[in-house]
């Protein structure tokens, strides 16, 4: 025990000499919070869009004015086709509304009329999304002369089909970005630190000859990991923190769960992101080696943890691949704490699942660790 | 049967195919200044591991303060001192912490790190620069600082693997007169060097070629064998073989 | 002075050396831009599909089974479970992780047929991903009264067809999208991280005293070592643009050589940016923690790879408006889609100029002073 005490010691020792490293570890955490925070939206803005009405006739100016007071559009203006479509090409407008010349009669027609909605293709998810909206509004605007015209005819769209809807939209009702990607950074930055770091430190003992002289010691390998550990542990604790405080002060998003829960989770988790770090330690030989075979780790794990796109989007063999990415795990855990309140019991199957890949990933660690000393 | 420090029987290490120690037989009595020569890659550091338990041999046998070499490695490590070839401090922590961190993980107790760094900083006159940054002293006192730091638990036997790198000669003369002191005072000290004129200062040497041992009596006796003026000549003729 | 291009070709050398030795990074390197490919070429798509949705309704209620058999017939969602009835719509979706709770009354036949009083349909959503909830928000109230107009044997007139057409990706392929993204990402990152880290390590090495005091001069030093990586990051844009040909059918509509011109200005940028980083470093970690946020973040997230910028605060645009990547982005992007040349993408290519020689010329001054 003393000697998990003396590594400790000598641990705070170095972090405490590399003050560059410690503003390193804090002022960007702060930054990408700041950053995510704001950028990352579903919602997309400021949309630049066009309009080509051959048709000119009331019914399609008023769905065009439709289109034109949407808030996230950016309306350019109406104008002959080759011209709408330059605009696209250029740049200035990112969808083209083209209504057809005999769109008046033809919305009386049983097959309705086509318009087309020409988006620019560069940036696949804001054109997506840009779609949509369209969409949206034409699909309202239709149903809107629908209803109207039944109503004409004597009968009401709510008789003919006698049904209230009402949604109720939970956990976050205004269905904010933030509130589900901030917690999610929480998880990222603890990866980093503990993963990065723990591996760093083991590597530049090796680098400097200094860790032959620890093992010549009676100080045993797992005093060794687990002195190096813990002052991470703490660090990437400690961001979190941050990060809560920033998320539920700043960005306001409610902290439904309780924190116990949350701390347990988080320590779980750890004992597999040092854990890589530490087997990446075991195989490399240099800093630069060590960053490079962990980047490599972590890129694949966060990408398919469920972080940007969802783990039900993906195919079924790289979903069952993801029961092996305690990132995934957590991540979960992180979000449903925060949002849903969710404790052990609803949780019960991520805590198991983050013991059972802590514990093998860690034997792993120790015993690539232990070989590689001896 | 006098008690021997160090002992080994047909110590082998295989990399591969490739021995780097192949069957080396050295006994090494309590005390004694024991150089262990040999060329670059002869095998040298690699027996050192053994001997220190960092590494597991690959077939032989051999005891290191009363421990072997194959099973006891633990206790091994209770009872030696090891310094390496780039003297293996931690730079950015100051000299006494140095001390204070490899004391304690020697398994010295509060009172007795206390009474053995102060013993060592008068011994080594360190009392200036116990506050210092160990990476900013000159080589020639972090050379000294390590010698401390691997002697602090007064091990039993101590292994120097190449302790004076390039060091100035005054320096080195000056470290040699310190690993005198520790013989008389009865640690037996391993060391490894290619400076030929040092391995003069040792109460026995070896010559190591390609992992075997090919030579081991007293500098005198060597020089009279191969009718040498110098170690250095026995060496050359010794390797040229 | 003049630079002798022998001695620059000495420490290039040397640095090869380095790098061939050093196979387990050269490896990542390489291998990292087609894992990367390989993940968004098969596992990251956009598309939502398979939605879990838990139904509560009666097994005798028709209308409920017909509603439930449409739900499950549509790609976008997957009916997980049928009760008669849930106690805590709560409770139950937080513990099946369901996206969609649907409760169908038990007197909802009833109320079709006799259209005396509408019948009330509850639909929880869960919000916390907006991305999906924003969908099942929008969605799932015309598709129940679709589902039921089918019931109840409507078939209202279709008033408008919407006929979408995506330019330059007609058929939505993320391929074409991801290409020069990734392109973007891992130029910049290789290149500033691997600048900063061999620079650094001379410095913790000492050894880099020893190159300052010999017959090289600096600028020298700097360009061959950081040549052979201008070499490595052109290597890795070629895998990607390769990779994305053979297994993704990317095909480049515009001129290759102005595609080189664009990716080697931009790769001496994120060069400069590695020796600013170098300048500031004093061991590897640090250099690391420099480079990494430095340039992953800004090029993944504000250089609208993903995230549209458009969409983002203003503080937020004008980073983005000041950071390579978004200008080599939209060259790129347009090259590769639009077939886009000189005379469109003059703009972003000159900023990316303007970008890099700033970088540059802070590098070299910083380098001046510290040395």
């Amino acid at each position: 025990m003393n000697f998990i005490r003396m590594i400790l010691w000598k641990e705070f020792l170095h972090i405490k000499a590399d003050k560059l490293m410690v503003r390193l570890i804090t002022v960007p955490v702060l930054i990408q919070l700041f950053v995510i925070g704001y950028a990352l939206t579903v919602e997309v803005k400021n949309i630049p869009i066009a309009a080509c009405d051959r048709s000119n006739t009331p019914q399609s100016r008023e769905l065009l004015s439709r289109i034109q007071r949407f808030d996230r559009f950016i309306f350019k203006g109406v104008f002959p086709e080759t011209a709408a479509k330059e605009l696209l090409y250029r740049g200035e407008a990112k969808m083209v509304v083209i209504i057809p010349a005999d769109f008046s009669k033809e919305i009386l027609d049983k097959e309705g009329s086509a318009v087309q909605l020409i988006a620019d293709g560069q940036d696949a998810n804001s054109s997506k999304v840009a779609l949509g909206y369209c969409s949206m509004i034409i699909g309202n605007w239709a149903r809107h002369k629908l209803e109207f015209r039944l109503t004409q005819m004597g009968m009401d769209i709510k008789t003919l089909i006698p049904v209230e809807i009402n949604i109720d939209i939970l956990f976050n009702s205004m269905l904010k970005s933030t509130w589900f990607m901030i917690p999610a950074l929480a998880v990222l930055l603890i990866t980093i630190v503990t993963a990065l770091l723990t591996g760093f430190s083991i590597v530049k003992e090796r680098e400097n000859g200094t860790f032959e002289q620890l093992m010549v010691t009676p100080v045993k390998s797992i005093h060794v990991i687990i002195g190096k550990a813990v002052p991470f542990i703490i660090i990437g604790l400690i961001e979190m923190s941050v990060v809560m405080l920033v998320a539920t002060f700043w960005f306001k998003i409610p902290f439904r769960g309780s924190l116990v829960t949350l701390f347990v989770f988080a320590l779980t988790y750890m004992i597999s992101s040092l854990s890589i770090g530490i087997f990446t330690s075991t195989v490399t030989r240099s800093s630069q080696q060590v960053l490079f075979l962990t980047w490599f780790i972590l890129i694949f794990f966060i990408l398919l943890s469920g972080f940007f796109i969802p783990v039900e989007n993906m195919p079924r063999w790289v979903q069952i691949l993801t029961y092996i990415n305690p990132v995934r795990f957590f991540m979960v855990a992180v979000r449903d704490i925060f949002l849903k309140g969710s404790g052990f019991t609803l949780l019960v199957n991520e805590l198991r699942t983050l013991l059972i890949i802590g514990v093998s990933v860690f034997s792993l660690a120790l015993i690539s660790f232990r070989r590689r000393v001896g | 049967m006098p008690d021997y420090s160090i002992q080994t029987e047909n110590l082998t290490k295989l990399f591969g195919t490739q021995a780097a120690v192949d069957n080396v037989t050295i006994s090494v009595a309590k005390g004694e200044i024991f150089g262990f020569l040999g060329a670059n890659g002869a095998g040298k550091t690699t027996c050192i591991r053994m001997l220190c338990g960092l590494l597991k041999p690959s077939s032989g046998s051999g005891s290191v303060a009363g421990f072997d070499v194959m099973k006891q490695t633990a206790k091994i490590r209770t009872r030696i001192g090891y310094m390496s070839q780039n003297f293996s401090l931690y730079s950015d922590l100051c000299v006494r912490d140095n001390m204070r961190l490899f004391g304690s993980l020697y398994g010295l107790n509060r009172t007795t790190l206390k009474e053995r760094m102060h013993e060592m900083t008068r011994f080594l006159h360190m009392e200036d620069i116990l506050q210092q940054k160990t990476g900013s002293l000159p080589w020639g006192w972090q050379q000294r600082l390590s010698l401390a730091c691997a002697n602090l638990h007064k091990p039993d036997v101590v292994f120097l693997d190449e302790p004076t790198g390039s060091v100035d000669p005054i320096s080195r003369r000056n470290f040699w007169e310190l690993i005198r002191r520790l013989s008389d005072a009865g640690t037996t000290v391993f060391v490894t060097t290619h400076h030929m004129d040092e391995a003069e200062y040792c109460h026995r040497v070896s010559i190591m070629v390609d992992g075997k041992v090919k030579a081991v009596d007293t500098p005198r006796n060597l020089k009279k064998t191969y009718n040498a003026a110098t170690l250095h000549d026995v060496f050359l003729t010794v390797v040229g073989r | 002075m003049a630079l002798s291009g022998v001695r620059i070709y000495g420490i290039m050398r040397k640095e090869f050396k380095h790098i061939l030795r050093d196979w387990q990074t050269l490896m990542i390197v390489i291998a990292m831009p087609l894992v990367m490919m390989f993940l968004y070429g098969f596992a990251l798509t956009l598309d939502i599909h398979d939605l879990a949705v838990m139904v509560q309704a009666q097994p005798d209620s028709r209308a409920a089974r017909h509603i439930i058999r449409s739900i499950d017939a549509s790609d976008m969602f997957a009916v997980i479970s049928v009760r008669r009835h849930i106690v805590n719509p709560l409770d139950t979706i937080r513990k099946y992780h369901s996206k969609a709770l649907i409760i169908l009354p038990a007197d909802l036949d009833r109320r079709l047929e006799s259209r005396t009083s509408p019948a009330d349909i509850s639909v929880y959503i869960d919000g916390s991903d907006p991305n999906t909830g924003t969908l099942l928000r929008n969605m799932i109230k015309p598709f129940i009264q679709n589902s039921l107009m089918e019931y109840l044997g409507f078939d209202p007139p279709k008033v408008v067809r919407i006929r979408p057409y995506i330019l330059y990706n007609p058929h939505q392929e993320s391929a074409l999208f991801f290409v020069p993204g990734l392109m973007a990402l891992i130029l910049i990152m290789l290149s500033t991280l691997m600048t900063s880290l061999t620079l650094t390590r001379e410095k913790e090495r000492g050894t880099m005293q020893q190159l300052l005091i010999s017959p090289l001069a600096p600028s020298e030093i700097i360009i061959g070592k950081i040549l052979p990586y201008t070499f490595l990051a052109l290597l890795d844009a070629f895998i990607i643009l390769l990779a994305g040909h053979l297994f993704f059918r990317v095909r480049v509509q515009g001129s290759y050589l102005f595609l080189a011109l664009c990716t080697v200005v931009y790769v001496v940028s994120s060069l400069g940016l590695g020796l600013i980083f170098s300048t500031v470093a004093k061991n590897q970690i640090q250099a690391i923690f420099m480079a990494l946020p430095a340039t992953m973040l800004p090029s993944m997230i504000l250089s609208g790879f993903i995230f549209p910028v458009s969409s983002m605060p203003l503080f937020l645009r004008a980073v983005s408006r000041i950071i390579p990547a978004t200008y080599y982005l939209e060259c790129i992007r347009g090259i590769i889609l639009k077939g886009a040349g000189p005379l469109l993408l003059w703009k972003p290519l000159l900023a990316l100029c303007g970008i890099g020689l700033f970088f540059i010329a802070v590098a070299i001054k910083r380098f001046k002073v510290r040395l």
